[in-house]
């Protein structure tokens, strides 16, 4: 920046004293040292969109010029009303509060106590329970925080070896899903015709019996499960209908990794992951920290493996994993790569061959490899080396959307490195039915054609959504002559089903489960259904004959009965939330003859169109959860919509889009483009994705419904009908199931796409560090970091003092507790679990997409995503930033009503019932992190969704200013308990809901004077930093940079252009 | 000949009196009006669902608050008596008083009693029992003579301005955690009772000592005594009151 060269001479010789530069003007990044010995480690040039980028490498004057303010458009302006006739409605507005607020008694509320306490509760204490939630066939071990009965916050079981507290988005979306006033209430048959549960009982049990005189085909299609229970029932209903058959179907299915075990071993396996084991690791295209369910376990590994330190591989030397990762457009595991190669998803079969080839010993006539163009062979050979060097400590995964060669592959190679027994475990698969691709439902629909079928029992998620377009289940069940579909809502699937079941929530029934690890997670209801909703067990209960059975007596009948559980045993699971088990290794060795003749899936030719599982609404099934929807994608931070992701170059060269308009256009309209695969068309916005690969378009699943009754996913309840993004399945077939040839044409027409990215902007101001691990072991960062603290001490006194701090600084190093945090971004992938729980914990509305497109967004804490290097082949990082605790707090002094002050233990507390909604607060915070809210989103909240509130925090209305507390609620709960009983809250007593949620524990959160607590050793850390250190804040947060693992074959020469590093020298 | 007559300068200075004064004693009587009792509900008198009676439990029978509020020890709310507490003495006696109607009623229905909320504070103030109750402060001290009220009302206002005046010097509103429910425990009474002792230990007849207690100088000890009594509950319950917003606002 030429720019913030004169700022920063400003700023240090200025004796005005004000070290705050001023606005509009870039930041100097780093205070400057007159001298710098060496060139800083820190990588730079960050860009956050193509926008700026292309404003970057033009020199241009700063994107973000006076004209654009500091403030995103919308996010402060008032919309259509002139400074007269604000003056007027503030005048009147302000006569009438007081008269109104002041003059008026305050309505009288009532009290409904218990008709009988419940055992164990205590009013106004919450309770946590353990259960389990199942999601395509993987469950998960989870807390549940209910108050008074109703449950108010879904939490990582800290018991479970598989989740270790750790949570993920969609686990904390199933309660927003439980209180959706959309939910179906009622069992209906076609035509809208209501039946009572019991009739409906008595209907199954008569066609039941009508079925066994007959011997008719009864099927069932259901989600894949490893349930005991579910397990047991089928066995049932298969005892007293011989002739059923149950399909397992997900649509985004796993069977290719079993199908690959098959091929690799000879048996149907699933691979159990060590990252924290592995060295080397090496992704085909296996997005495995996208935080949900499965992968918390490889989360939290794969961090311990990246922490600079002594590993078991490493001995005594600073170390650390070094991650690949293949894959066309970019993941949060992309990301965090410290290579990255962009390439086609069918290519990635070819470039799978083309290691193991290289690998050689037993894979080395592995044939049908990739064509490798001069970089990538460089690539695979350096990666190979580094493979072998690694040995038992490599490991090799592969992504679901990869053929079933590939995960043989993968699996062989881990076998040829030694790796299986290491990092990689075999184990018995952990659902029941593997077979839960297209070919079983492929059948199903035959045999429904073939009018074998007259009975149709669907309990998997909407199948008829989840589909494949040449697979016509909406056809087929409509031949069928009884047909049931068990669904929390009327959707796709519902509306051409004969009868209707209204479904209980997870959180409402008794069941079970298998988690990866092979523990038996118990399921128990947290509340009676909120609509009398029948489970999958229930209704599998009905069809073995047995009526209506109680979930509970189904579950002990099972493992209490029949497997002879000890009753306190049983009781003891239920506290725990699972039966203590683990999965045993199969002891197995690789067939690399059969890996080797496997026969090569062709490359797509043409352009080619990639699905892919949206890192948000995964497969769709919990798109109407509003917490979803508007969560911004971890890369492209578009929210309430899918995009047709492209690369710069391809944008380029295929459409012809000039990116140089980009530039021009003030909103973010993107063009729309009509996708045709085969006889399909599709109509999409496109996006320009910076890191996608080349000649390919990724789109994501979960989008486009058009279920009536979910109106949050039918665009309803945000955005008057229009849908929320564009539906991938239509153009989704069984034979390309994830990569097909596709052409793009694009229209003129335009279609504006909500997008966070450059929202709360932090001007350049270098915020996010990261460095190599050469630069970390020489000491080159610490050297860095402690010029950059100690910067100010090089001016005269008088200067130093005014540039530390604007107020004069309180010690807080005599009170009991001083809360700080640290992020630690080495660990931070950017998969925004942390958001959901922060929304979850403190009742943070959601303002739909036309709020977000006016930057009106409430997330207290937001993750900024910095690209950097080369606009088509980029390095990301991720930074989470929420409010940083300043104890010289700048907010502080600008809020004319004192709405925002300090405790005594140096939180920076919001006061909402003092804020008159000035925003100033907003205007002088230089981490932009206070959020306002504009509009009464809570006040029409239904009475369920009321329900779903935390009670010990304050809903907010319209026209205040909100932000970050530390999740102050916490700390008030555990202070209290602890003064009671006259204790001192030890490390770990309180954690932030963001710091609980996070899969790879890159949050800490603790008392500052406690020299062991371990935010405190992480705020000593070698990384760590303050953000804005210069401004003299004293943020109570602080940064731990990220470290890259480069391997020294595959550097490439710093490529930013001089002038962008200059900020830095 | 003026252009305006010579009463308009009274006029304007009147005028200009008023356009200072009129807003200024607008926002004062709003000012007076918010901390009325009407406005701060102590003027409001509550019909209940039942005519429950805190005078004939607590001050005739003698139970304890935490008979029935069973979870002001361990809670943020004190809790309110679900309806098999009352059955649980009223199944036995007057299990016929007409007057206990809408308390069957709503047993054999299993339907809860809605009672009227008459001290409620603001949905955005986080007020725990327990954290005072443990530390203490007694029921009385919020609640007022609750033994003597036929219908429950508000005696104290419970603004902000009430709160903070005990969390900024709480040692004259303590007792001990015995006497937490007691609501006839008099601080005066007791400290009187201490400096009587003291007196009498010394040698002093009782009617001198009682006399001197009384005293103007007495009362002037009396009031020492009660500061150091305070003093020492303040030191042995490590009463810790927190002025900091997010005490009670989250």
């Amino acid at each position: 920046m030429n720019s913030s060269d004169t700022s920063e001479t400003n700023v240090a010789t200025s004796s005005s004293g004000f070290a705050l530069p001023v606005l509009n003007q870039p930041a100097p990044s780093v205070i400057p040292s007159k001298k710098a010995k060496t060139e800083s480690p820190f990588n730079t040039g960050y860009w956050m969109s193509v926008e700026e980028k292309l404003a970057l490498d033009a020199s241009a004057d700063p994107v973000f010029g006076e004209e654009d303010g500091e403030f995103p458009a919308g996010s402060t302006a008032l919309d259509a009303v002139g400074r007269r006739d604000f003056a007027k409605l503030l005048g009147a507005s302000m006569a009438l509060a007081g008269v109104g607020m002041s003059c008026q008694r305050p309505p009288t509320e009532v009290m409904v106590p218990y008709h009988k306490n419940p055992d164990g509760v205590t009013v106004g204490n919450p309770l946590h329970y353990a259960t389990a939630l199942t999601y395509g066939g993987f469950a998960t071990s989870v807390l549940v925080k209910a108050r008074e009965g109703r449950p108010i916050k879904i939490e990582g079981n800290p018991d479970h070896p598989a989740v270790k507290g750790k949570i993920g988005s969609l686990e904390l979306a199933h309660l927003l899903q439980m209180y959706d006033p959309n939910r179906a209430k009622l069992i209906k048959e076609r035509g809208g015709r209501t039946m009572a549960r019991k009739a409906f009982a008595d209907q199954v049990s008569s066609r039941l019996a009508v079925a066994n005189e007959r011997g008719a085909k009864v099927r069932f299609l259901v989600d894949p499960s490893g349930s005991p229970l579910l397990a047991s029932l089928r066995e049932e209903v298969k005892a007293k209908l011989p002739e059923a058959k149950f399909i397992s179907y997900t649509a985004i299915s796993q069977q290719n990794r079993h199908d690959g075990a098959r091929a690799a071993f000879g048996l149907s396996l699933e691979p159990a992951y060590d990252f924290s084991k592995a060295k080397v690791v090496l992704s085909l295209d296996e997005n495995f920290l996208l935080a949900w369910g499965p992968n918390l376990a490889n989360a939290h590994g794969w961090a311990a493996s990246r922490e600079p330190g002594s590993h078991p591989w490493a001995g005594s030397s600073k170390d650390m994993s070094r991650l690949y990762v293949v894959e066309p457009a970019i993941t949060v595991t992309g990301t965090m790569a410290d290579h990255r190669l962009r390439l086609r998803g069918s290519q990635i079969e070819g470039f799978a061959r083309a290691v193991a080839k290289q690998l050689g010993g037993a894979l080395g006539n592995v044939s049908g490899e990739l064509q490798l163009t001069a970089d990538q062979a460089k690539y695979v050979s350096a990666l190979v080396e580094d493979l072998k060097a690694a040995g038992p400590n490599a490991l090799v995964v592969a992504g679901e959307r990869q053929s079933a060669a590939v995960h043989a592959l993968a699996f062989a190679m881990n076998g040829a490195l030694g790796a299986i027994g290491t990092t990689l475990t075999l184990i018995q698969p952990t659902i029941d039915d593997t077979a839960t691709g297209p070919a079983a439902l492929r059948a199903l629909v035959d045999e429904i054609n073939a009018g074998q079928v007259d009975t149709l029992v669907i309990t998997a998620k909407n199948p008829v959504y989840a589909r494949y377009a040449d697979i016509d289940l909406a056809g087929a069940i409509d031949k069928v002559v009884n047909s049931y579909y068990l669904g929390l809502f009327e959707d796709e699937t519902a509306a051409v089903t004969r009868t209707f079941i209204n479904a209980a929530h997870a959180l409402e029934s008794w069941g079970d489960a298998k988690a990866i690890d092979g523990s038996i997670l118990i399921q128990q209801p947290l509340v009676e259904p909120l609509y009398a909703g029948v489970s999958e067990a229930q209704l599998l209960a009905m069809w073995a004959g047995r009526g209506e059975v109680k979930g509970l007596d189904l579950l002990k009948g099972l493992h209490v009965k029949k497997n002879g559980i000890a009753d306190a045993d049983f009781s003891k699971a239920l506290q725990l939330g699972f039966l203590p088990a683990s999965n045993v290794a199969v002891d197995t060795a690789v067939g690399f003859d059969r890996v080797a003749g496997l026969p090569v899936t062709p490359a797509v030719t043409g352009l080619e169109l990639a699905l892919v599982r949206c890192a948000k609404v995964h497969d769709g099934a919990l798109s109407n959860v509003p917490w979803l929807q508007e969560l911004p994608d971890p890369i492209t931070k578009i929210v309430w919509d899918n995009a047709l992701m492209v690369s710069p170059k391809t944008a380029k060269e295929k459409f012809n889009i000039e990116m140089r308009s980009l530039m021009a256009a003030p909103e973010r309209e993107a063009r729309v483009a009509v996708v045709k695969v085969g006889e399909k068309t599709l109509r999409v916005p496109i996006w320009i994705a910076p890191g996608h690969a080349d000649d390919t378009v990724t789109l994501a699943l979960g989008y486009g419904r058009t279920s009536k009754s979910e109106k949050v996913a039918n665009g309803e309840s945000f955005d008057d009908a229009k849908t929320v993004g564009a539906d991938a399945y239509s153009l989704r077939t069984s034979t390309a199931p994830w990569f097909m040839s596709a052409t793009v044409d694009l229209t003129t027409d335009l279609q504006q796409l909500s997008c966070t990215q450059e929202h709360w902007d932090m001007h350049d101001r270098k915020i996010a560090l990261e460095s190599s691990l050469e630069d970390l072991n020489s000491g080159h960062v610490k050297e860095s970091l402690e010029e950059l603290v100690a910067g100010p001490a090089k001016l005269t006194t008088q200067q130093a003092k005014m540039q530390v701090t604007l107020q004069e600084g309180v010690d807080y190093s005599k009170v009991e507790y001083k809360w700080g945090m640290a992020v630690d971004l080495n660990r931070c992938t950017g998969c925004s679990a942390c958001i959901t729980a922060c929304q979850s914990e403190n009742n943070i509305p959601v303002v739909g997409r036309d709020g977000v497109k006016r930057n009106r967004e409430m997330f207290w804490l937001r993750l900024d995503r910095y690209f950097s290097s080369d606009l088509n082949d980029p390095q990301v990082i991720t930074q989470m930033v929420t409010c940083q605790q300043c104890e010289t707090a700048p907010c502080e002094y600008v809020c004319p009503v004192n709405a925002t002050v300090h405790s005594e233990e140096g939180l920076n507390d919001m006061i909402y019932n003092r804020c008159i909604g000035t925003r100033y607060c907003s205007n002088n915070c230089p981490y932009k992190v206070r959020r306002f809210n504009y509009f009464n989103y809570t006040g029409e909240y239904t009475a369920s969704q009321k329900l779903a509130q935390n009670p010990e925090v304050t809903v907010r209305a319209r026209g205040v200013m909100e932000k970050c507390t530390f999740c102050v609620q916490r700390i008030e709960a555990a202070r209290i308990v602890s003064r009671r009983t006259d204790t001192h809250l030890t490390d770990g007593a309180v954690q932030t809901a963001c710091q609980q949620a996070c899969p790879t524990s890159a949050i800490e959160f603790g008392n500052l004077n406690d020299p062991l607590s371990r935010v405190s050793r992480a705020h000593e850390n070698d990384r760590a930093y303050n953000l804005l250190q210069q401004l003299g804040t004293r943020p109570r947060n602080r940064y731990l940079t990220r470290v890259r693992n480069q391997n020294p074959k595959l550097v490439v020469a710093k490529a930013a252009p001089a002038e962008h590093q200059e900020a830095h020298e | 000949m003026a252009l305006f007559p010579r009463w308009t300068n009274t006029l304007s200075k009147v005028m200009g009196a008023g356009t200072l004064l009129v807003p200024a004693l607008a926002v004062a009587a709003l000012w007076y009006t918010a901390r009325t009792p009407v406005v701060t509900n102590q003027a409001m008198e509550y019909e209940q669902p039942v005519q429950f009676d805190h005078r004939h439990h607590n001050w005739e029978q003698g139970i304890d608050c935490r008979y029935c509020h069973t979870a002001v020890e361990t809670s943020a709310s004190a809790g309110i008596p679900s309806t098999t507490v009352c059955v649980g003495c009223h199944g036995q006696v007057w299990n016929k008083s007409p007057r206990l109607e809408p308390v069957r009623d709503a047993f054999f229905k299993e339907k809860p009693i809605e009672w009227l909320k008459v001290h409620d504070v603001p949905d955005f103030v986080y007020f725990n029992h327990s954290a005072h109750v443990n530390k203490g402060v007694g029921c009385v001290s919020c609640h007022g003579r609750v033994d003597q009220m036929p219908a429950i009302r508000q005696v104290e206002p419970l603004t902000m301005q009430w709160c903070l005046d005990c969390h900024r010097d709480p040692k004259l509103h303590l007792r001990p955690l015995d006497q937490i429910t007691n609501m006839t425990w008099d601080a005066d009474e007791v400290a009187k009772e201490h400096l009587l002792k003291e007196k009498l230990d010394k040698g002093m007849d009782h009617h001198h000592a009682a006399e001197e207690v009384a005293s103007l100088a007495g009362m002037m000890e009396v009031a020492a005594e009660r500061q150091k009594m305070g003093q020492t509950l303040f030191d042995q319950l490590k009463v810790h009151p927190r002025t900091a917003c997010d005490t009670c606002h989250r």
